[in-house]
């Protein structure tokens, strides 16, 4: 019987320390591609772009594959001031906030859905208040939204936002409750309508 | 259905890199938006209507904005979308039933994978089905991913399973040597 305890512990050991020999891994799989930049993963932001028109003609956008960074969002009166990757890997949410793949670009006119972690990028999220900009700099031109409610959804709940909108307008969200430890089902999602920036014109 | 659709979609995507000198800046040009317009059409069955999720739709309408599609290349594509569509509605559910990918024989389920994954082949883009989720990448670039929309975004996503491990272990290692000292392991 003592001599199965080695065993076990080895065995369950394995098992055990499996998850965090993965993250290990992931991690330096990170360490490594920050290194060696691949063409997905180009930083398409180099800066704010002052662009005065009303309207974008999209052949004059250089739009991101997964893994480009291609802008910064902040938010007044917080903390959030983060690169914007398209896409939400975890790969990408480790250096940002990432935007969904299957929502909007702004100035597309529907919702841009961004999901960043509430203990980096979008820690100070809670800090958000109704009224406050959020201002979205991306490699054609700044995008400005105004804060109007937040909400406290589960994570699969579908009338958290539409991606089918018609409207412009950006959707954050990040783990609920804030601090818990443990996997959590609920969002806290943000909501903001646009206020300025320009609408880009997909036939041109 | 939705994977069924998100491997139709493979159909459309894959073709696409075909254009020479793609370019990655871009408009969608009419033939990218007829192929948008078939994908966001509807397939009535049974009284059910089928619709290919809006997600899926908008990630391959950021990647046509990053590349230039022909009129050759477009129809090629159509009609791709069309032999899956085919095949779906030759499948027979009752009324009203929520059909996915998981609802179709292994016969079909083989033969759209067959479908999605040969022309991927053609086209130097490779999809993977792991039995939940399909991504198809161009190279190491993933260019569509059926994954859920909303993501793990806490403190949890990074540190829950390594502090929850650790404990485990440090359990396991606590038993374990209460275990051995019990049994007189240490005993010179």
């Amino acid at each position: 019987m003592v001599y199965l305890v080695p065993f076990a512990f080895a065995l369950l050991g394995y098992l055990m320390l499996s998850p965090i020999i993965s993250m290990a891994r992931d991690t330096w799989k990170l360490i490594a591609m920050t290194e060696t930049q691949s063409q997905a993963e180009e930083n398409l932001f180099t800066g704010k772009v002052f662009y005065e028109g009303d309207t974008i003609a999209s052949s004059t956008i250089q739009f991101p594959r997964f893994g480009n960074q291609y802008g910064v969002l902040s938010i007044e009166g917080t903390n959030v001031d983060a690169p914007l990757y398209f896409g939400d890997d975890d790969a990408y949410l480790r250096k940002g906030l990432g935007q969904y793949a299957g929502s909007s670009f702004p100035g597309m006119g529907s919702t841009i859905l961004i999901g960043g972690h509430n203990n980096t990028y979008f820690r100070d999220l809670k800090s958000a208040k109704v009224g406050a900009k959020i201002t979205v700099d991306t490699n054609y031109g700044t995008y400005v939204y105004e804060i109007e409610r937040m909400e406290v959804l589960r994570h699969n709940d579908k009338s958290a936002f539409d991606l089918a909108s018609e409207t412009e307008n950006i959707v954050l969200y990040t783990c609920y409750p804030f601090n818990m430890l443990g996997l959590t089902p609920q969002r806290y999602f943000v909501y903001g309508k646009l206020v300025s920036g320009p609408r880009i014109l997909l036939d041109q | 259905m939705k994977k069924v659709f998100a491997v139709l979609l493979t159909a459309v995507l894959l073709l696409v890199p075909c254009a020479v000198g793609a370019s990655a800046e871009g408009a969608l040009n009419e033939y990218e938006q007829q192929v948008i317009d078939v994908l966001s059409g509807t397939v009535s069955k049974n009284g059910s209507d089928f619709q290919i999720p809006v997600e899926y739709i908008n990630q391959a309408k950021a990647y046509f904005l990053t590349i230039d599609m022909t009129e050759a290349q477009s129809q090629e594509i159509i009609g791709y979308i069309n032999e899956g569509a085919e095949l779906v509605e030759a499948q027979d559910f009752p009324a009203g039933t929520t059909v996915n990918f998981s609802s179709f024989s292994s016969a079909v389920k083989q033969e759209l994978l067959a479908l999605g994954q040969s022309a991927c082949e053609v086209v130097g883009l490779t999809l993977t089905y792991d039995g939940s989720n399909v991504v198809i990448k161009d190279g190491a670039t993933t260019v569509f991913n059926a994954s859920p929309i909303v993501k793990t975004t806490g403190a949890s996503a990074d540190m829950t399973a390594a502090v929850a491990t650790a404990g485990i272990v440090l359990v396991v290692l606590g038993a374990a040597f209460i275990v051995a000292k019990k049994a007189r392991l240490f005993v010179k």
